[in-house]
């Protein structure tokens, strides 16, 4: 029997939601068959959406459906799984990247490995979960450096390049001197086309700026950024198996969280190409290959220390 | 009293629990290596790890060095610690927080869902899709199921014996999860986790011989006790505490004075700038490292009841490192110190000499403990 997945989705086309989807369709069992309902191909999805073709249950990509939408589907009885999305008090699962983590690890980096003291944070779009998450992270995560640190600077971004590289010439351009030192932007893409840009205007990246972005997805320009690698084909395949998981009849709420780990390149370090900086999550232990989970080599003898 | 002979499946489990943590520790790499480390025999060794080898545990790669003596050179065993994997769980007072991970604790996938009841029942019914949820992204054979509660547990029979900060009374927990899921299930103390996921995960500088205790200070507030790398007999929750802290006039319970919740309370009724909706005590130590004086009171008051929490840890169990872990833990080792010296004049000098300290802000040490627990079990380990 076939079953029939419903993905919600705003641009199919677009780079992140195209990663997804190719990841889902891959990792897809041969008796598993996608409708995608793209928001600027198909329009805005109403509460009767695929109510024509049934579905087992639907994928929604981060803002793509409406309260009213998701009322109504699991209203009709559909498991839902949201990417990049998150409505808790309807207790629907959801799945992201761990961003708290991630922008923890990408200060340390700017502050403590690279020294920087004047940061700007380049914005994703206010709305989408992801890029409010970071925000907030970034904002917590100086915190603990404040002494340290001028004031960080918010700029707007909306996860587009061109948008992200007018605001930081608007405020290179404000000031007779380079007023910051060091940025972060919510996405790879914008950070790439801000290195790009900063090069173009004669500032040495990252002498003068270091700039990191956040990992969404694998290109060729934004392999030269120093980032937390997110991978979105994992985060696609996961929300596969947990939507297919609960149309087995295994009910689930809560917030799936997937660790991103720093990858560092010339745009923070001179000199580097690329580095896995190998971090397990900053929030957890990391401890090294082959472990050690609690006990010590005395421990092995037969009759020591055996439960 | 009658001692019973060893049965021979539980000598068998035994010796595979002895390969698998030579292996595991890199006491030996091969199958001569083993011989030696474990004085088992070599046909012993060999139908041992065949059978590792079978089920996944081990894998064969590469060749070692041939001895001084020359001849073959041995094939390499290691450790496969994606052979299974493990969810562990920690059911706290506002929230259900579960990890799957590796045998070799690498945090595969974090899950938390809000607790809106500590109704049993509905509690229940949040634990189990926590752990549908993590259980759709199993990919190896599951090796276990870990839980750990805040309360007194009966961990033979895997009973919350009595849990008030949830309420329950004799709740079966680990038979409910072991019909549903049928793989192995245990139920633990969460301060015993937390200490074990510290030790076992080195979250802190602590080596095998130390005794050590740790305030762990989030919603609730609790002491766990570890030593030797075992976690001891005395986990005290905040209730506990309570019985044990003196009043000074001041009536409430310890969750009340340094539990996150009340703190939170009265950070969101005090005019301190924290900037955000949902702040943390990195918005207060922020607020107080900018100057604001209520922030420095706050902190201030924290450090009096914490100091007296501390006083009754040293004096009692006379650790050799004690650690501050859990949301507290944010406020820093300024706060840590702050704290050390109001506790200092209550105790005598001798209880201080050679004491160790740290903050430990590891998210969620519980769960990282549950994990531990069951990795542990596979190795027979403490």
């Amino acid at each position: 029997m076939t079953t029939t997945i419903g993905i919600l989705t705003y641009d199919s086309t677009g780079s992140y939601q195209s990663h997804l989807l190719a990841a889902m369709q891959t990792a897809a069992p041969p008796d598993v068959q996608f409708i995608i309902h793209s928001s600027l191909r198909d329009g805005i999805p109403d509460s009767d959406v695929f109510e024509d073709i049934p579905v087992h249950g639907v994928i929604v990509i981060a803002n793509a459906a409406s309260p009213e939408v998701l009322t109504a589907l699991q209203a009709r009885g559909i498991p839902l799984s949201l990417v990049s999305h998150e409505m808790r008090q309807w207790a629907i699962p959801s799945l992201r990247f761990n961003n708290e983590d991630g922008m923890i690890q990408l200060v340390r980096h700017l502050v403590q490995d690279c020294g920087r003291r004047r940061l700007a944070f380049v914005r994703g779009i206010p709305e989408q979960i992801d890029a409010k998450e970071r925000e907030a992270a970034f904002a917590e995560a100086v915190l603990p450096y404040a002494p340290r640190l001028t004031a960080p600077i918010f700029l707007k971004g909306d996860f587009d390049a061109a948008t992200a590289v007018e605001s930081i010439t608007r405020l290179l351009a404000s000031s007779p001197e380079v007023p910051i030192d060091g940025v972060i932007a919510a996405d790879d893409a914008m950070a790439a086309a801000i290195v790009k840009a900063l090069r173009v205007m004669g500032i040495a990246v990252p002498q003068q700026i270091a700039v990191a972005g956040f990992g969404s997805v694998d290109d060729s320009d934004t392999e030269s950024v120093t980032t937390v690698r997110a991978d979105v084909g994992a985060l696609g395949r996961r929300a596969l198996a947990q939507l297919l998981h609960q149309i087995r009849g295994y009910p689930m709420r809560g917030v799936t969280t997937l660790s991103v780990n720093l990858q560092i390149t010339g745009s923070t370090q001179a000199g580097i190409a690329t580095v896995g900086a190998f971090h397990f999550s900053a929030k957890y232990a990391r401890h090294g290959t082959g472990g050690n989970v609690g006990f010590q080599r005395a421990d092995i003898r037969r009759g020591d220390n055996v439960s | 009293m009658q001692i019973a002979k060893a049965t021979r499946g539980q000598v068998r489990q035994h010796n595979r629990q002895l390969v698998l943590r030579a292996v595991y520790s890199g006491a030996a790499e091969h199958r001569a290596a083993l011989a030696s480390e474990t004085d088992l025999t070599k046909p012993t060794i060999g139908e041992l790890v065949g059978e590792l080898l079978e089920e996944g545990l081990l894998i064969e790669e590469g060749l070692g060095q041939s001895t001084d003596v020359g001849g073959k050179r041995p094939r390499l065993l290691r450790f496969n610690p994606e052979a299974r994997q493990v969810i562990a769980v920690s059911i706290n007072a506002d929230s259900i927080v579960g990890i799957l991970t590796h045998l070799n604790g690498e945090v595969l996938l974090h899950h938390k869902a809000t607790l809106e009841t500590t109704d049993l029942a509905a509690v229940f019914a949040v634990l189990v899709e926590v752990i549908n949820a993590l259980y759709a992204h199993v990919s190896a054979p599951l090796l276990h199921i870990s839980v750990g509660v805040n309360g007194l547990i009966d961990e033979s029979q895997g009973i919350v014996r009595y849990a008030s900060g949830l309420g329950w009374r004799d709740a079966p927990l680990a038979a409910l999860l072991r019909d549903r899921y049928g793989t192995a299930v245990s139920v633990s103390n969460s301060i015993e986790l937390a200490v074990r996921g510290q030790y076992a995960f080195k979250t802190i500088p602590i080596d095998r011989e130390a005794r050590m205790a740790t305030v762990l200070a989030g919603v609730d507030v609790g002491v766990g006790w570890l030593t030797a790398g075992v976690p001891g007999g005395i986990f005290v929750t905040g209730s506990d505490l309570n019985a044990l802290l003196p009043s000074h006039g001041d009536a409430r319970a310890c969750a009340e004075r340094l539990g996150w919740r009340a703190v939170e309370a009265r950070l969101r009724a005090s005019t301190i700038p924290l900037g955000v909706d949902k702040f943390s005590y990195v918005h207060l130590r922020y607020a107080a490292t900018m100057g604001n004086a209520e922030a420095v009171a706050a902190i201030a008051a924290l450090e009096d009841d914490l100091a007296e929490v501390f006083t009754w840890v040293i004096a009692l169990l006379r650790p050799t490192h004690l650690s501050l872990a859990g949301r507290m833990a944010h406020l820093g080792a300024d706060f840590l110190g702050a704290t050390l010296a109001k506790t200092a004049p209550r105790l005598l000098p001798q209880h201080l000499d050679g004491m160790t300290f740290s903050t430990d802000t590891t998210y969620n040490l519980s769960a990282l403990g549950a994990a531990a627990k069951a990795i542990q079990a596979l190795l027979g380990v403490g």
